[in-house]
């Protein structure tokens, strides 16, 4: 079954790339309607993004017992992306997005601990981003009288200037919804956490990066940057809706980081930290700048490859022990060593170190902000970014590190191999990235003249160009692989024999030896120091849930209120006819 | 074949009955199905003819029939023969796996109600369209009782009492419109509609309104109807819902075109309608019986309906009768399912839909949520984002923001089902299904599916449909023909 | 060219070494007591490269300084110690400020991970209060470093540098990025009031906990050629960098002693004191910087 589906997964790939970047079909559904993909460059970056990592997944899929419909619903996923970011019109986006909707849905139904609450939450945002986008797209047909994306488009300049503002406030509503801005987030980390440990993959990886295409759309495409800027008008070297977007992305990470950390759960901690990640995407995306857009795109590619490593690996750590939290787990490192480096060079990209790939993309998003002068808003992505070096550090020690919870983790296997292919082959991506920063402005450039800005100055493959200096990824990179050679020969010639020592027990402890009982493991206690941080503190007592619970609440109040009228018995019912119809009469005649 | 014979086949089949059923419960069985059958075929046929068309019977002039049919009528015609055929080939199972003690009765009256409501809509005299009105009435009041249950009983004569009130205000305005121009030919009466006094008018007007709105279920005279939907059978129901609701509402926005209200009470009716779409959804987040809770969902649902088809913009009335026809389609599936369930688990908690366990039903059940949310690739999305871009190029976008805020209300509780269906950790039993109802269900979902993947079959209809409704001329040439 | 470097991490390397001796006596006989020489911790190191034992947790512990000292000498490389070496500025082109705010993460980062490995809580929570310090500590120092990238329009060192001639030092043009970038610069000293992390008399020693013999002095060793670097990239940033060793030694040692001045007086915080202080007086004067140059530069 696997073997199917992994070739039925490469089939658009092929099909795609057999079109050759040029792809335009239409289909006429009625005298209004018309289904057509129509292939951009933007459209293609995201097209094998998903369908590669759609690839992959499945390949991970392959020791876990999975069921044909699991299979079946995960490949109509796949083509329901193709379709959105393909798509020419709104009517084949929207096909598309909630085709999406449902399908994810059901495979997250499939999850073993997900319950009902989650489930709505998950469906009822969607479906909330679902209904904001087709008010949206209804809105722009009444001006342009077509859902083509090229009429409104051309269309869009004409329109009145609240009906402007009103479709950009609802394609972003609905698309920051999608991919988790902070308030909106409400169901990003319980559906990550709950739903079945590879599918979290997509969902982090894949599927929130369609709100991020559907963001480009709007703004590179549909508005057009320079469109945004003639409304908004402008701020320091950016605009005026870039500056706004920057504030939302960076207090979207800011606090998406803090609660990251304090998370127990492993997946709950990646869930927050992709909301962080997208938060950076957002604050650069409505810069407008080719910078901007470069950055955007880069971190989105980074971060695909990124989350799909780190769920990958926490779902094989997962099915191979069974516990999902850093309380109960710890001290993996040689039981499963091949997982660790992979999780390892994971984070460091993650935390967007050098030499890997995580720092080319965020060296591209601090450029933007210093592009548009967005002074604070550069400090405050750098300064999230600070902050995320403890959940990275938490992910490694919690799993990894430190010493194991339980007897049954001192004698764990390394996880199956096809868990592991997929993650050598991403881990390889992040390093390629990280060597090679500059062959990327390759794929960038085409967008950038899609979007009608600026291209990027390309010099050589491992060269990032920017304008405020550049940086060498593959000297980089060489220079650290020579020096740390370089260094643990040195120390490794130095004559004092190590003396190899695993035993648990055997660490200076005060002078004291810890007994049998004695809790050695951090992975709990990680993270508490923030609750003393009044800042931190500040933002870790706050929480969306309270809104969304007395939403609920008073819906349901209002409900039980409304339903009071029909418990009327028949005579009632007759009065108010007749009441009805005086009244209306009354009014009627004079 | 005639027109007439739409209302004379299923009389007398209706009358027919008890002989049939001395001929064996098969025969009884398979004449329902073979009427239904022959009428829908029939209907089939007229879409490929010039519409509209015209029939008489004149027992002794000036007493007689006549019967027009436009594209408006057409469509509907459509729905109630195809809705009838369904529902026929389903009692095929019903009563082999339930008690069959009541069949006589369910047959006649369903014979009945079919005449009925296809008389009302073919019918271009206001007087035969309040004997149609009866007919249909009374029969579904005897089918919400045919099981002589307590529930059922209490909805029979609850409905009844309600039908009553409705057909004196409807005998009213006949009256008026008689005593002020003299006649109850439909045309005539559209076309000296304006000569009337305006005062005479309002009241003729609101008469009208009064009646067909109790019946079509429109707030805030539709208290009665959950309770009606909660005594019915399931498929009885799906009748209610995919038939008798939509004739009424036929004959109240037909009228409503034909004689020119649409200038004055558009507004009226619009915010009615959203009124009662806002109520029932939010009523349905708190049910516990799953008949009651689609119940509120139909109503919801017309009021959709009711805020589209008197927008007075052809787009959005041809989304609405897209709309319609999908709902019609997904509610009947949804009520047949139910049935099946129902009859399986002798309860009718929502808790059901979580208990069986059938793989064909819980997709075709899930077809039906997601076709009435208005989600691709099925027909409600068709439906709503017609009439959702209607709104849209008419500028009313008030109407926009309302119907997609209550339509995430909607989907709590459609989901909230679809959740209890999927939950795990839930005993669940597995639930015969019966040969014919895999051919019912499957054409249902399959139609569902095809309209919503290939629309232009039937907006073809609906367009057609649209024009008919607000350019009437032909129709009231026609109907002016008549010769009584 | 590998004869400079190598040059370059030597001279670090023995400067590093003075300024820590230095700092100890200096630290004593402030506090009143006599302190070890200057040159007690060159030889502390020496002697403990040469120890024959030391424990080892498998291949992470011994990767874990190796990476760690791996960090240091790569900022020394990409820091223009000499600002008008030819050689030092085609190296430096190579990266920029961006990468080398990284880079001084990466080295702590990476040790963390053998402090994991080594399993002593005591370590952990030593790095787990560096990493939460950090987010403090960095705020300041991002701002002042933004705010310099943004006024000169570079994120090129050199550049930067070579822009002082003409405009004047940073640190009269820009005295608040300044101070907000020397509060932080006393806590990657590992100064009191921030010396949070290996915290003395408290946490045993913190993420060194575990370390023993030649792992220390790799250690320690990477710590002395890392503060040199720290220092040489302040003087870059603010006071022009340094064209000859005296200017260098001159310039270093001035923040140096600044830097142990400012610490001494104080006591250490805890670490939630630590990062709430440095939220709000350094950040407010680093963002008075910062508006100046962005709003009325």
């Amino acid at each position: 079954m696997n073997s199917i589906f992994l070739l039925l997964n490469l089939l658009p790939i092929l099909f795609l790339y057999q079109f050759g970047g040029d792809l335009h079909v239409s289909l006429s559904l009625t005298k209004e309607f018309t289904l057509s993909l129509s292939q951009t460059p933007l459209g293609t970056f995201f097209a094998y993004l998903s369908l590669i990592s759609f690839l992959l997944v499945t390949i991970a899929q392959k020791s876990k017992k999975t069921s044909f419909s699991y299979y079946a619903l995960q490949f109509l996923l796949s083509i329901a992306m193709l379709a959105i970011v393909l798509a020419g019109d709104f009517i084949t986006f929207f096909i598309g997005w909630e085709i999406m909707t449902w399908s994810s849905y059901f495979l997250i139904s499939k999850s073993s601990d997900i319950d009902t609450k989650s489930l709505q939450k998950y469906i009822l945002f969607s479906l909330a981003s679902a209904f904001s986008l087709i008010a949206g797209m209804v809105i722009a047909y009444s001006f342009a009288n077509s859902f083509d994306f090229n009429v409104i488009q051309n269309s869009f300049h004409t329109m009145p200037f609240n009906i402007k503002v009103a479709l950009i406030v609802l394609f972003s509503l609905s698309f920051f919804t999608k991919a988790g801005v902070i308030g909106l987030h409400y169901w990003v980390v319980d559906t990550y956490s709950k739903a079945p440990d590879l599918f979290s993959s997509i969902l982090s990886a894949v599927m929130s990066k369609m709100g991020i295409y559907g963001l480009f759309l709007v703004y590179g495409h549909l508005v057009g940057y320079a469109e945004l800027k003639d409304m908004f008008g402008v701020i320091l070297n950016g605009t005026d809706f870039g500056y706004v977007l920057g504030w939302i992305g960076v207090i979207t990470s800011i606090i998406a980081t803090f609660k990251a950390i304090t998370q127990d759960e492993v997946k709950r901690l990646l869930a927050y930290s992709s909301i962080a990640q997208l938060g950076y995407i957002i604050a650069v995306i409505g810069m407008g700048t080719s910078f901007g857009v470069a950055g955007a795109m880069y971190h989105t590619l980074i971060h695909t490859i990124i989350k799909l490593l780190l769920f990958i690996n926490v779902a094989a750590i997962v099915a191979q022990t069974g516990k999902n939290k850093f309380s109960e787990l710890g001290g993996l490192i040689y039981r499963t060593p091949v997982s660790f480096v992979m999780l390892l060079i994971g984070i460091i990209a993650l935390a967007g170190m050098p030499p890997l790939g995580g720092f080319a993309s965020k060296f591209m998003l601090y450029n933007a902000a210093i592009d548009s002068k967005f002074a604070l808003i550069l400090v405050g992505m750098l300064f999230s970014g600070a902050a995320s070096f403890l959940y990275c550090y938490k992910l490694v020690y919690g799993i990894y590190l430190g010493h194991p919870t339980s007897k049954d983790l001192e004698t764990q296997k390394e996880v199956p191999i096809s868990y592991l292919i997929p993650q050598v082959i991403l881990a390889l991506l992040l390093v390629a990235t990280g060597a090679f920063p500059g062959a990327f402005i390759k794929v960038i450039n085409p967008i950038l003249i899609e979007f009608s800005l600026n291209t990027i100055p390309y010099t050589s493959m491992g060269v990032m160009q920017s304008a405020v200096g550049n940086f060498n990824g593959l000297f980089i990179i060489s220079a650290f692989v020579v020096i740390f050679v370089f260094i643990l020969l040195l120390i490794w010639r130095i004559k004092s024999k190590a003396k190899n020592n695993l035993n648990r027990f055997d660490i200076s402890y005060c002078g004291e030896v810890p007994s049998k009982n004695t809790q050695l493991h951090y992975g709990y206690g990680f993270g508490t120091d923030l609750y003393r941080i009044k800042f931190v503190n500040a933002i870790l007592k706050r929480s969306s849930s309270p809104f969304y619970e007395a939403l609920a609440t008073q819906t349901k109040k209002t409900a039980g209120l409304l339903s009071r009228m029909y418990y009327g018995n028949i005579h009632n019912t007759m009065i108010i006819i007749l009441l009805f119809f005086s009244a209306l009469y009354f009014i009627g005649v004079n | 074949m005639s027109l007439g014979y739409y209302f004379l086949l299923p009389v007398i089949f209706s009358f027919l009955t008890p002989y049939f059923r001395k001929l064996g419960t098969s025969a009884l069985r398979g004449s329902s199905v073979f009427l239904t059958f022959i009428l829908f075929v029939q209907t089939l046929e007229y879409t490929g003819v010039s519409l509209p068309q015209i029939s008489q019977f004149s027992v002794a002039p000036p007493i007689g029939i006549a019967f027009v049919l436009d594209n408006f009528s057409l469509l509907f015609l459509l729905i109630f023969t195809f809705s009838g055929f369904m529902v026929s080939l389903y009692m095929l199972w019903y009563f082999k796996a339930n008690d069959n003690t009541n069949e006589t009765r369910f047959y006649v009256f369903f014979n009945m109600l079919l005449a009925g409501s296809i008389g009302m809509i073919l019918s271009c005299d206001i007087f035969n369209v309040y004997i149609f009105f009866e007919i249909t009435g009374i029969s579904s009041y005897a089918l919400a009782a045919y099981n002589k249950d307590k529930l059922g009983l209490e909805a029979g004569i609850k409905y009844l009492i309600i039908g009553s009130i409705a057909s004196i205000f409807i005998v009213f305005a006949i009256m008026l419109i008689y005593l002020q121009i003299g006649t109850v030919n439909i045309g005539l009466i559209a076309q000296r509609y304006s000569e009337i006094d305006p005062k005479i008018a309002v009241l003729i007007a609101l008469m009208l309104f009064i009646g067909f709105g109790t019946k079509a279920e429109l707030f805030p005279m539709n208290f009665w109807a959950p309770d009606i939907y909660q005594g019915s059978s399931s498929h009885v129901n799906g009748l209610f819902s995919a038939i008798v609701a939509k004739s009424y509402l036929f004959v109240f926005f037909h009228l409503f075109y034909l004689f020119g209200l649409n200038t004055k009470y558009t507004l009226l009716i619009m915010s009615l309608g959203a009124i009662t779409f806002l109520v029932s959804e939010f009523t349905a987040l708190n049910q516990k019986d799953i008949k009651r809770l689609f119940a509120y969902s139909t109503l919801g649902q017309l009021g959709i309906l009711f805020m589209a088809l008197a927008s007075n913009s052809s787009d959005t009335i041809s989304g609405a009768l897209f709309h319609l026809a999908s709902h019609s389609i997904s509610k009947l599936l949804i009520f047949l399912v139910l049935g099946i369930l129902i009859s399986k688990f002798k309860s009718t908690k929502i808790t059901i839909v979580g208990d069986f366990k059938s793989l064909f039903l819980s997709i075709v059940l899930i077809i039906g949520f997601l076709s009435i949310l208005g989600i691709p690739p099925f027909s409600g999305f068709i439906g709503k984002i017609l009439i959702l871009k209607g709104f849209a190029l008419s500028h009313n976008y008030i109407a926009i923001a309302f119907i997609l805020l209550v339509s995430i209300v909607e989907a709590v509780y459609f989901f909230r089902l679809i959740a209890l269906m999927l939950d795990k950790k839930r005993t669940k039993t597995s639930v015969p299904v019966g040969f014919v109802n895999y051919i019912v269900l499957s054409v249902l979902a399959i139609l569902i599916v095809l309209f919503g993947v290939y629309p232009s079959l039937l907006t073809h209809y609906t367009d057609l449909a649209t024009n008919a409704l607000l350019q009437p001329h032909s129709y009231l040439q026609f109907a002016l023909g008549v010769g009584l | 060219m590998i004869f400079q470097i190598i040059l370059l991490i030597m001279l670090a390397y023995v400067v590093g070494f003075i300024y820590m001796g230095l700092y100890r006596n200096i630290t004593a006989r402030i506090q009143g007591r006599y302190g070890p020489t200057v040159y007690q911790t060159f030889y502390d190191s020496i002697k403990l490269f040469s120890k024959k034992n030391s424990v080892s947790y498998g291949w992470m512990f011994y990767l874990g300084p190796v990476i760690m000292a791996t960090g240091a000498v790569l900022t020394l490389i990409l820091v223009p110690v000499f600002s008008d070496s030819d050689f030092l500025r085609s190296v430096t082109t190579q990266g920029n400020l961006f990468l080398l705010l990284y880079l001084m993460v990466l080295g702590p980062l990476g040790n963390a991970l053998a402090v994991g490995t080594g399993g002593n809580p005591f370590g952990v929570m030593g790095v787990v209060r560096g990493l939460t310090r950090l987010i403090g500590l960095e705020l300041p120092f991002y701002i002042a470093v933004v705010g310099l990238i943004i006024a000169s329009n570079s994120s090129d060192i050199v550049h930067i540098i070579d822009l002082q001639k003409t405009t004047g030092l940073n640190i009269l043009v820009h005295p608040f990025l300044f101070i907000a970038a020397m509060i932080s610069m006393v806590g990657f000293f590992g100064a009191s009031p921030f010396d949070i992390p290996g915290a003395p008399q408290e946490v045993y020693s913190g993420p060194r906990t575990e370390f023993s013999g030649k792992f220390l002095a790799l250690l320690m060793s990477q710590g002395s050629i890392f503060a040199f670097a720290k220092l040489v990239l302040i003087i870059d940033l603010f006071l022009g960098g340094a064209d000859s060793l005296w200017m260098l030694v001159i310039k270093t040692f001035a923040i140096f002693i600044t830097i142990i001045f400012i610490g001494i007086v104080y006591g250490r915080y805890k670490v939630e004191q630590a990062v709430d202080f440095l939220m709000k007086i350094p950040t407010l004067i680093g963002v008075i910087g910062l508006v100046r140059i962005i709003w009325f530069g």
